[in-house]
């Protein structure tokens, strides 16, 4: 009896800690998106016009609340989407490249070229997203 | 210093020599206090800053053994380097990173 009240604790706790911290993330993202400056791209096309170039990188590793993580092994019975995992790794990837970003905007940069997204699993519903790119100037 | 980047030239300077491929990794494992820590922020959400940071120490160090790697051989630049995290138990993770190693001028 103690057990389920104690793992029903853990799931409101989850679920109240998480969503919270969930809204916060997007909101504190899309600040910080918009106050980006360089380009971001994929490919390295035009890139030998530049003057230096850098290895840049980023990396977050972000983990689900334990009300999101029962809720998803539990649809893991039925098959789906996960819609909640989904969120996570989406968060995590625009961190992972924020964060590249925002370094290289430091230095000086004017884009951030070749941009590579690397995911791995650590632990149950905890991910670790890495971005690295090359970073390009003018002088 | 090094030049390193991740495409397959250096702008701004010509490549007179060619090392070869170069590759580091490392496998780093938490302490059992961060560890902890990281399992109760795991009821909470958010980010895991002890691993984050394990990782980044992981990913320089690995850097730190490619370039000396590559100056060993002469090079001056290492070109279109890649990462790749694995898990290889819980708490411990290995890094691994490769490139071209190259001499620019």
């Amino acid at each position: 009896m103690g057990e389920l009240l104690l793992f029903l604790i853990l799931l409101a706790v989850g679920y109240v800690f998480g969503s919270a911290e969930e809204k916060r993330h997007y909101n504190d993202l899309l600040k910080r998106e918009r106050k980006l400056r360089i380009r971001m791209r994929g490919d390295a096309l035009g890139a030998e016009n530049f003057a230096r170039s850098t290895l840049v990188t980023g990396s977050v590793v972000i983990g689900s609340d334990y009300f999101r993580l029962t809720l998803a092994s539990f649809l893991n019975l039925f098959g789906g989407r996960l819609a909640s995992q989904a969120r996570l790794l989406d968060r995590a990837r625009r961190e992972a490249v924020l964060r590249m970003v925002e370094r290289a905007q430091a230095m000086g940069a004017v884009e951030v070229v070749n941009i590579h997204l690397s995911t791995a699993k650590l632990r149950a519903g905890c991910a670790e997203v890495m971005a690295y790119g090359t970073a390009v100037m003018r002088t | 210093m090094i030049l390193l980047n991740n495409i397959d030239h250096v702008p701004g300077k010509e490549i007179v020599e060619h090392f070869g491929l170069v590759a580091a990794s490392t496998v780093r494992c938490k302490h059992v206090g961060r560890d902890l820590a990281a399992s109760l922020k795991n009821l909470l959400g958010g980010e895991l800053r002890g691993y984050t940071e394990l990782l980044e120490e992981a990913r320089q160090e690995a850097l730190g053994r490619l370039v000396s790697m590559a100056t060993q051989r002469g090079a001056n630049a290492i070109i279109n380097i890649r990462f790749s995290t694995s898990s290889v138990a819980p708490g411990a993770a290995e890094i691994y990173v490769y490139g071209t190693a190259v001499k620019v001028r």
